[in-house]
């Protein structure tokens, strides 16, 4: 986008496809400047990612070091076997799909009406937009409060207004916990969707809508057939994104609930860290982590496919 | 703009640092003035050993200080020794030392729940205590508890403090819902009975009962599961599809909310302290945690409102308890120091001052037969008493071993399915049933 | 301009949405804010006060003088954060740079796989890392920690500073170089000044997620004294006695502040940064 505002200002059609390489284009200097990065990259990144492949064929227990084997595909069986890992499959889709449709929802609203504000307002958005930088841990701690069921507020409130007769156990029932969860990511990632659709409703050409207006369409055609589709682009790139984040997200389910009641709210990150680092069977948590890391390679590709599309 | 912001954002997160420097100032001040005191200290002696040693009684205000005070007469009867203190909360320490093992980082010593204990024992990260321990001391300790701590014909575990559950009993409550407050429930009907006449009485939880994920929690729920007339698993055999009766029960318990379902066994104690829980199962130590939430609670009015006994009897007649909050320590293997870190916890478990300042004050159950004789007056009341002849006799042991923590995860996991969906008991069970036994038997 | 007129009914809408908006965001931060400075016989109050009868610092005295050594999580939370943030520039303005501007072999593939990376659970990572780690004795470690922290930062730092570098018309560029620039002084001269937006934004991610960052910390540290905030916060209320909701407030407050004040006055910068570089490629 600023690319396209820097081009109308500065009057300059360029492509960088077709763009000459210059003279000082080596790739000695491109292996100068990228090698510090990839280097690390490479540490951190690649060779974690190939060894956990490897591990996938092998029981590896951190507290019997003397018993590791090569077992093949024995991980495997046993994941597709046992049932928590179905669950947890479950438990990631509702979570994620949930999660992000509403902030997605909320984030739309929120943009367009604030979007309606006179200018000298706009500073003020600044202020609704700081629930998406506060720590994860720092949200799930906040929320596991607001939701307890002795001193919890949410209880409290929700009985003040009749809507409950007894307070509910939010976080210990399968299914209010898995709300109480998405309700605080919700309040967590809205932000990110209110900023990504201000961005592209200020991308919306005026003379567009004012066309519309001209000819008479209501608020709603003026939408439907102007903002949508001007919007459309944004709002699959953050969706997808956040789908992905989500799917990875960690530290709110683990503090707020610990992947329970009963493995309720264990989502795929959480569920690879309790089999890791609290029963440290590696090999098996990697095996898991495998079929996620290929589940992450599809949406990554319509991500991917979806940024190219755009430009 | 962006300068003035910039400016703005350094100069706030400077003086936010120095605030926090500030604070941090007389921390470390301390912490220098210590090092000074130990470089003297290793100029003098030349040779001043410091021991590592994870626990978690120093998390808490209450017992860091009396913990500090026996640590403090150790240093002074060893000059040579000092004592680096690491805190780690009880629910995150066998985690935590597991990780610090495998990682080569393991401290010289640590206190242990007995599960955990073994465990580790297991792992091979404990020195084996036999040959560790002075002869004095192996004579002295008591043998039920010491033989907790065996694992394929070795010792690892030092027993520090006795913490065998117990059933309370508020006499004042008991009074209010109209019971009598000297004939506490003697069986398991007598005690639904009583919990649904307390529950009539507004805020008062009738039932103290842990329902975490945790492996701790399956140690907490195992005396009940026996009332019941099952044990859930041992060594060789699991027998988890015969808890229909128990889990039937653990439902009931929450849906006519006797207990507050997901909360932790320490979570109820400040709710003892305001009065507000009826029956309790918990450790002798319990007098002392209540105390440490409202001095006004002298031993006098605490012994007004509580009693304890063994737990309500079970559908073969007998009662079940477990050591579900003894305190053990052990030396680990990788320790440098191994002998004067089995010193220290001696010293722990059977110093006049360990007595005295810690096991006594706390309300825990010495762990040498020789505490009785010595500090006769100190342990003559009405709870050691009935904890003594009442509680203790009832003991079972459990099955600790290398499966053991996964297995009692696993356990607690399905009983809070039990009491959190709405999936048939049967099913439930039975899913359970399968993965102990692949655990358990190698299935 | 034309603009169209607020119906009453459309005012309303607009206003209560507003006022939605508002309180779902502010409340949960109020709340915590209260229950900090409430005593914990305040907290369990039955009705709860919405303000606290008498506001106390007992909690923030607690955390900072009691026995949790919050300073250390927080001076290492500082040292680790800020680490992270100083790799992440330069090694992402670098590759970035390149990767926009630089033609040779696999450069296409070297972008995806640089974009692919972000989509990584981080949590398989960690598995082999951990193993890693501990072969190199990079556990307990800062470098080991800002290390880990930058397998976030530095592809999604790469990717955004490629799209502020990608909107920097290569013309410029091409003219230092005419005037006698070698490429890395028109590099430094003519193209960072143009993406200092960028680089900040860089920087600011780099922060935020170094700062709230829990799963490496919690694995790659188990030294008590290397902890950061995050870690060290479950160190300090995930014992027994869960019921000190008052300080478990006031550590979310100590905690929330930096990022919180980074945020306002970076803000123009992340939403430059996010929607011009990171997510549109």
């Amino acid at each position: 986008m600023a690319k396209k505002i820097l081009a109308k200002l500065l009057k300059i059609k360029f492509n960088k496809e077709n763009r000459e390489p210059s003279v000082h284009d080596s790739p000695k200097t491109a292996a100068i400047l990228l090698a510090p990065a990839l280097l690390l990259m490479t540490f951190i990144i690649f060779y974690p990612l190939i060894r956990a492949f490897i591990l996938a064929f092998y029981n590896l227990n951190l507290t019997q070091p003397n018993n590791t084997a090569f077992v093949f595909l024995e991980n495997f069986r046993i994941m597709f076997r046992d049932e928590t890992f179905w669950v947890v499959f479950k438990n990631t889709f509702i979570f994620t799909f949930t999660t992000v449709s509403i902030s997605l929802l909320l984030g739309l609203i929120i943009a367009i009406v604030f979007d309606q504000l006179p200018k000298k307002y706009a500073g003020y958005r600044g202020i609704i937009l700081v629930p998406w930088v506060i720590p994860g841990i720092v949200v799930g701690y906040l929320f596991m409060y607001m939701f307890d069921v002795e001193v919890g507020i949410i209880n409290f409130f929700l009985q003040k207004i009749h809507i409950i007769e007894n307070y509910l156990p939010w976080l210990m029932r399968d299914k209010l916990a898995m709300a109480s969860i998405i309700i605080a990511h919700i309040w967590n990632q809205t932000p990110f969707f209110i900023l990504m659709i201000t961005a592209g409703l200020k991308a919306i050409p005026r003379d567009v809508q004012e066309a519309a207006y001209v000819e008479g369409a209501s608020r709603w055609q003026e939408f439907r057939h102007v903002t949508l589709p001007f919007l459309k682009g944004i709002l699959v790139i953050s969706s997808l994104l956040m789908v992905i984040r989500n799917i990875n997200n960690f530290p709110i389910i683990f503090t707020m609930t610990g992947g329970g009641p009963a493995n309720a709210t264990t989502t795929a990150a959480v569920y690879i860290y309790k089999i890791a680092f609290e029963q440290y069977q590696l090999g098996y948590a990697s095996a898991v982590g495998v079929i996620w890391v290929f589940a992450l390679l599809a949406l990554s590709i319509a991500y991917i496919k979806s940024l190219q599309k755009d430009f | 703009m962006t300068k003035k912001n910039l400016l703005m954002l350094m100069v706030l997160l400077v003086v936010f640092s120095m605030v926090l420097a500030a604070c941090a100032g007389s921390n470390s001040k301390k912490e220098e003035n210590n090092t000074n005191e130990n470089q003297n200290a290793v100029e003098n002696k030349a040779e001043v050993v410091e021991l590592s040693f994870v626990n978690w009684a120093t998390a808490e205000e209450a017992t860091k200080a009396r913990i500090n005070k026996v640590i403090e007469a150790f240093e002074a009867e060893n000059t040579n020794i000092k004592i680096k203190n690491i805190t780690i909360p009880f629910s995150e320490i066998q985690n935590q030392l597991t990780i610090m093992v495998t990682a080569g980082n393991a401290p010289d010593m640590a206190q242990l729940a007995s599960d955990a204990g073994v465990s580790l024992a297991a792992m091979g990260a404990l020195a084996p205590t036999d040959e560790l321990l002075s002869k004095e001391f192996l004579s002295d300790v008591s043998k039920s508890y010491y033989d907790i701590g065996a694992f394929e014909d070795k010792h690892y575990l030092v027993p520090w403090g006795g913490g065998t559950n117990g059933f309370w009993y508020n006499k004042k409550i008991m009074e209010q819902a109209g019971l009598d407050p000297n004939s506490p429930p003697k069986t398991m009907e007598e005690l639904n009975a009583a919990m649904a006449k307390v529950k009539t009485i507004k805020d008062i939880v009738p039932l103290q009962y842990d329902t975490t994920a945790r492996a701790f929690t399956t140690g907490f729920q195992w005396p009940f599961m026996r009332s019941f007339g099952v044990e859930p698993f041992n060594r060789e055999s699991v027998n988890v599809n015969g808890m229909k009766l128990y889990a039937e029960w653990l439902r009931d318990l929450v849906d006519k909310g006797y207990t507050l379902p997901g909360k932790k066994l320490g979570e109820f104690r400040p709710l003892g302290a305001q009065d507000r829980l009826a029956f309790a199962f918990d450790a002798p130590f319990l007098k002392g945690t209540i105390q440490s939430f409202d001095e006004k609670i002298t031993d006098e009015v605490f012994y007004d409102t509580w009693g304890v006994t063994a737990l309500p009897a079970g559908i073969d007649g007998k009662s079940y308890t477990v050591g579900g909050s003894d305190h053990y320590t052990a030396v680990f293997q990788a320790s440098q120091h191994k002998e004067e870190a089995a010193k220290f916890l001696e010293f722990l478990a059977t110093s006049d001052v360990g007595l005295k300042d810690y096991v006594i004050p706390m309300g825990f159950l010495p762990v040498v037969s020789s505490a009785l004789d010595r500090f006769p007056v100190e342990f003559d009341n009405p709870i050691t008493k009935a904890f003594i002849k009442e509680v203790v006799p009832t003991s079972v042991a459990q099955p600790f071993g290398a499966n053991y923590t996964n297995a009692a995860t696993i356990l607690a996991n399905s009983m809070q399915e039990v009491i959190t969906t709405s999936k048939s008991i049967d099913e439930i069970l039975d899913k359970t049933q399968i993965k102990l036994e692949g655990i358990i038997q190698g299935k | 301009m034309i603009e169209r007129k607020f119906s009453i009914l459309w005012y309303g809408a607009l206003a209560a949405i507003l006022l939605f908006t508002v309180i779902w965001t502010l409340f949960p931060m109020f709340w915590m804010l209260v229950t900090s400075l409430k005593t914990n016989l305040d907290v369990f109050q039955v009705p709860p006060t919405i303000l606290p009868q008498d506001p106390s610092l007992k909690s923030y005295e607690n955390l900072i003088f009691g026995s949790t050594p919050i300073y250390k999580y927080f001076i290492n939370s500082v040292i680790t954060s800020l680490g992270t943030v100083f790799i992440s520039i330069i090694l992402a303005t670098l590759a970035g740079y390149a990767l926009s501007r630089l033609r040779f072999r696999f450069r296409k593939a070297i972008s995806i796989g640089v974009l692919v990376t972000q989509m990584f659970p981080l949590v398989v990572l960690l598995i082999p890392l951990y193993l890693l780690y501990v072969k190199t004795h990079l556990l307990n470690t800062y470098i080991g920690l800002i290390l880990g922290f930058t397998s976030f930062s530095i592809p999604f730092g790469i990717w955004m500073i490629k799209g502020f570098v990608d909107s920097v018309p290569i013309e410029i560029e091409e003219a230092a170089m005419v005037d006698g620039c070698s490429r890395f002084q028109a590099m430094r001269m003519v193209v960072l000044p143009l993406i200092l937006p960028g680089i900040v934004a860089t920087g600011v991610f780099a922060f935020l997620d170094a700062w709230n960052n829990l799963l490496f910390p919690l694995t790659l540290v188990n030294d008590i004294s290397m902890k950061t905030l995050p870690p060290g916060m479950i160190l300090a209320f995930g014992g027994e006695f869960k019921h000190d909701w008052s300080g478990m407030m006031a550590a979310s407050t100590i905690i929330s502040i930096p990022v919180v004040v980074v945020f306002i006055l970076l803000q123009r910068y992340l939403v430059e940064g996010l929607t011009g570089g990171a997510v549109k490629g």
